[in-house]
């Protein structure tokens, strides 16, 4: 446990004494001058466009033609569509792969750490994905995976032929498949994000758990866990979002949402309304539909684990 | 070292490498797929190769431009690397020493950018780009792929500062008489460079990777095509070429894994300066 | 801090302010009527036009064959420099959407009609007071490519038809007669047949839906007569005519007879395995709109021939195959060259240009005064069926949201898991949001 006592006061020291840190941290005026390039940029280029998206969100948007503002018409019209609901259904059920998506590259940057010849050359081949095209990994995908495919071949020949599926166009496994993806794709990422925090973490605390007889898990759960608390906290929050933004490309090159509508998401209907159907108010609105529900998710899942993580800080204390 | 060390270490890299299995299958398919001569992958596309060809790569390479695309992929993300990287770090360390009660929900904000769809901002950018003649131009094209992975870059230096730089160093630096500039150059740079290395790697292979950037704002100008774009000029709307397609995904794949070993050194500094303190 | 924080807010507040208004004023708003454009004399003064495209990378040779064109439209308008940007077609349709966000970009681009160049109205010129009269009477196709709101956008170049691919080794292993193909009934009972002796009958691929495009477009072709069809291309007749459940019916007896073959196709895509999977002598028939796949088919299957999918039951004709424009080309709003752009689109489609692509790219000309002789053997048995006077196509009216839903719902409609009706509810559902 000296282990949760010595990360706990990072914390205290944050809370506790926010005065004397104020005054000593700050950094005076000057120190603005850091903050204003990712301001303006940022502005420029991320919130400005959202907010003009948000505000053509009430017209029926006809760039180049008479854009008539039509007050909450495509907001009623997109809730209105039953397609639009599934589409949100979808989107929550890609999110059961969250601990799936944290916790294996977590557990994998752990592992990494010490004791593995080669690490740096394991965390490279698992980077492979990042550097693949979504294109390119379709390509492979889709030929794996299909119904006469090399991995339906491998379950017949070992014994397991009746576990053999059309896996991407099977309405009940398209989705637990793209889970499984998606975990591929960012596994790699995970692992070196997880890797570069870990890297902060004195070692003195694991050598201290070591003598105390703390073993892999205990070392896992009680210390690095805990420590590097905000990198996996960030890391939730970006996989989160990346199921809202980053789906398309996957989405678009694997299934086209299909089949119906059953692997579809919202980035992807985004992307058919605006680019392929030219309804650009309706895009719009769902834009704003979507960047309101990534908020709430965060939001929520920000307010979880707080509640989680003070639970089992406060169960440790007592302990 | 115990006995006990040395099983785990066996034990742990041979776990490490049974996970490589469902990366490097794949990619083993994907060379395989870009090496075999076009009547064999067509009468079997997942089977395995009977046949050896170096066609369609040359032809990738040749009908693609790939030589010039692969130039104009490294100066987009070389830009975007910069822009990303001094921002994310200047941002990161400023919201790590800064803490006046507007700077948390600043924070967030910012961060929250990162839950901006592109298709919602790109377009409005793509206009006044447009509008400006900035459209075929790679510079900007970086600048803003760099900004598309800001939100992201200065909220992990951010947390990254947090938890290896201590309020003890920072205020020590500051009672030192040291100016802000100074402790961000001699204290939150050095210590934020894992963080660094990170943020540049990811940021790189995001840039590599990008099509919806590189096709809105590169596409009217086939002289600045980044490898991305050049590959779709393989596909018409008659044939996909699937082996064309993979062919010019292994090429492209080099310079990427060259960038992620450099990055994967960096990272390793980070670990030894670690270990150290 | 206080004073910094609300300055830095304004700040922020008057670069988002600066980008509405800028983005306000070019992205629309403004109300730009439907200006006509006519055929007009082409001014005296230098000027250049953009031009995209994605076809001369469809055809070998397609280079070469359009800088031959730009050459003779030079000879003729040399005043006007032409700047062709080849396209990749993948990410062609978005980067239009992206023009006409900003009108700014090409002059003139290659553009499908009817639905297709509605969904991109506002950037559009309509074309049917501009056609040069020396070449209107030539050209086919004018029709069957005017959009819904009684505008003609595209200037249809080219010429597709949809038929058979027919490998007669396969036919001849399963001692079928290709000749059966002559009616419906032959051809169910070849599928019969060919599924018996453990052959594929079509190259099928589900999974993207645009097989299943492909057979509505032929089979709902034959069933329009020429008011029909007048009315489909007018938004008149409704997806809720039961001719549209009649061609998803003859579908699925196909589908029942064995024609496509198991759950395989289900996860096959069109142009990704099915292709291939006639290539590599896999299935006995697929269903192709163009002599190139026809040529590949033929080098790769030397057995192959080309034949007209036989007249459903409901045709209202004797031999005609779906057949229309293999494209056309408009002139954007934006231009600053209207005359000279216009020039070029009609030149595109005069008999010069048609020509030159038939010689030099083995483009089927739509214009009647190109002398298109065949060269090849799939040229002799192909280019005849599309150049028949009985055909035309309804391809073009398919509104986008339709598409998209049949395309998404093809495979849960082969497999069973989506019934007849409630496939033509969803197609009939974004049909009414489309109008």
């Amino acid at each position: 446990m000296t282990a949760t006592a010595d990360t706990a006061p990072a914390k205290r020291v944050r809370k506790q004494k926010p005065s004397r840190v104020q005054a000593g941290l700050g950094g005076g005026r000057p120190a603005l001058v850091l903050l204003i390039p990712v301001i303006v940029l940022e502005a420029a280029i991320l919130f400005a466009p959202l907010l003009y998206i948000a505000y053509r969100s009430f017209f029926n948007w006809q760039p180049g033609g008479v854009s008539e503002f039509n007050g909450f018409d495509n907001y009623v019209e997109l809730f209105s569509d039953p397609a639009f609901w599934q589409v949100v259904g979808n989107q929550f059920f890609y999110l059961l792969g969250l601990p799936l998506w944290v916790i294996a590259p977590l557990l994998v940057a752990f592992m990494l750490r010490e004791r593995v010849k080669a690490s740096g050359f394991f965390r490279s081949v698992y980077f492979l994905p990042a550097v693949m095209s979504p294109a390119v990994v379709a390509l492979v995908f889709r030929a794996l995976l299909s119904v006469d495919g090399p991995v339906n071949a491998l379950l017949r020949t070992v014994g397991l032929g009746e576990l053999a599926r059309p896996w991407l166009s099977d309405e009940a496994m398209v989705k637990p498949v793209i889970i499984l993806l998606v975990l591929w794709a960012g596994f790699g990422t995970g692992v070196l994000i997880f890797s570069s925090a870990l890297s902060a973490i004195p070692k003195h605390l694991f050598e201290a758990a070591r003598l105390d007889g703390v073993g892999f898990w205990g070392e896992f759960w009680h210390i690095a866990v805990p420590s590097i608390r905000n990198a996996v906290v960030l890391w939730m929050i970006f996989q989160v979002i990346s199921i809202f933004l980053f789906m398309f490309s996957w989405v678009y090159v694997l299934t086209r949402g299909g089949p119906g509508l059953s692997s579809a998401t919202m980035d992807f209907a985004i992307y058919q309304e605006f680019m392929r159907f030219g309804f650009f108010g309706t895009a719009a609105a769902q834009s704003v539909v979507l960047v309101l529900l990534i908020l709430a998710c965060a939001g929520i899942g920000a307010l979880v684990i707080r509640l989680l993580g003070r639970d089992r800080a406060g169960k440790k204390v007592s302990a | 070292m115990s006995n006990r060390t040395h099983r785990g270490a066996g034990f742990r890299t041979t776990i490490a490498a049974l996970i490589t299995v469902p990366f490097i299958v794949p990619f083993v398919f994907l060379i395989s797929t870009a090496v075999r001569e076009r009547s064999d992958y067509v009468s079997s596309p997942g089977g395995l190769p009977k046949s050896f060809t170096l066609d369609h790569i040359v032809e990738a390479w040749q009908e693609a431009d790939l030589g010039r695309a692969l130039v104009n992929t490294l100066i987009m993300c070389v830009v975007a690397c910069l822009v990303c990287g001094t921002t994310s770090l200047a941002g990161g360390y400023f919201f790590r020493v800064a803490r006046q009660r507007w700077t948390g929900p600043l924070r967030l904000l910012l961060g929250a950018g990162y839950a901006i769809p592109m298709v919602a901002w790109l377009i409005p950018v793509f206009v006044i780009a447009a509008q400006a003649g900035w459209t075929g131009n790679l510079f900007v094209a970086g600048v803003i792929s760099g900004v598309s992975s800001l939100p992201f870059g200065f909220y992990f230096v951010h947390t990254f500062l947090q938890q290896s730089l201590s309020d003890e160093v920072i205020e020590a630096t500051t009672l030192d008489g040291a100016g802000v500039f100074r402790a961000f150059l001699y204290i939150g740079i050095p210590m934020a460079m894992p963080a660094l290395a990170a943020v540049l790697a990811l940021t790189f292979v995001w840039s590599f990777g990008d099509l919806l950037i590189a096709s809105t704002l590169l596409q009217s100008n086939t002289d600045s095509y980044t490898l991305t774009l050049a590959a779709t000029t393989l596909t018409t709307r008659e044939d996909i070429n699937l082996q064309g397609q993979a062919a010019a995904a292994l090429v492209s794949l080099l310079p990427t894994l060259i960038v992620f070993a450099v990055a994967q050194k960096a990272l390793k500094q980070g670990f030894g300066g670690g270990s150290e303190k | 801090m206080k004073t910094s924080r609300s300055r830095l807010l304004s700040g922020a507040a008057a670069l988002a302010a600066a980008t509405l208004a800028l983005t306000g004023c070019s992205g629309g708003g403004d109300a730009a009527t439907t200006e006509k454009l006519t055929f007009a004399e082409v001014p005296k003064e230098d000027t250049t036009l953009k031009v995209w495209t994605f076809l001369p990378d469809n055809y070998e040779n397609g280079n070469e064959a359009y800088e031959d064109i730009i050459a003779a439209f030079n000879e003729q308008y040399p005043q006007v420099e032409v700047e062709l940007t080849t396209m990749p077609y993948g990410t062609y349709w978005d980067q239009l959407r992206n023009s006409g966000v900003s009108r700014s970009g090409p002059d003139v681009v290659t553009m499908y009609g009817g639905a297709q160049a509605y969904s991109y109205r506002n950037s559009l010129f309509p074309l049917q007071d501009a056609i040069d009269p020396a070449i209107e009477g030539d050209l086919r196709y004018l029709e069957d490519n005017y959009s819904s709101d009684g505008n003609l956008y595209i200037l249809p170049t080219g010429a597709y038809g949809y038929a058979l691919l027919v490998n007669q080794d396969l036919f001849a292993s399963a001692g079928v007669d290709p000749q059966t193909l002559a009616t419906w009934d032959g051809m169910i009972g070849a599928c019969q047949a060919l599924d018996a002796k453990g052959i594929l009958p079509f190259a099928t691929g589900w999974q993207d839906g645009i097989l299943m495009e492909t057979l509505m477009y032929m089979i709902t072709s034959q069933q329009m007569d020429a008011d029909t069809l007048v009315k489909w291309t007018q938004g008149e007749l409704k997806l809720d005519d039961p001719l549209f459940g009649e061609a998803v019916d003859r579908i699925l007896e196909m589908n029942e007879a064995g024609c496509f073959g198991g759950e395989e196709g289900l996860g096959r895509a069109m142009y990704d395995d099915a292709f291939n999977q006639y290539y590599a002598g896999d299935a006995a028939m697929f269903t192709t709109g163009g002599l190139a796949t026809a040529e590949t088919g033929y080098s790769d299957q030397p057995s192959t021939t080309v034949m007209p999918l036989p007249q459903v039951p409901e045709s209202k004709y004797e031999s005609l195959i779906d057949a229309g424009a293999e494209a056309g080309w408009s002139v954007t709003k934006w231009t600053k060259s209207p005359e000279a752009a216009n020039a070029f689109v009609n030149f595109m489609g005069g008999a010069e240009a048609q020509q030159i692509l038939w010689d030099v790219a083995n483009v089927v000309p739509n214009n009647n005064a190109v002398e298109a002789t065949p060269k090849t053997p799939m040229q002799e048995v192909f280019v005849p069926l599309i150049v028949n006077d009985e055909n035309h196509t309804g391809f073009s009216s398919y509104p986008l949201e339709v598409l998209a839903v049949i395309e998404r719902n093809a495979g849960p409609l082969i497999s069973g898991k989506l019934s007849r009706d409630e496939f033509l509810e969803q197609a009939i559902r974004a049909f009414d949001k489309s109008a």
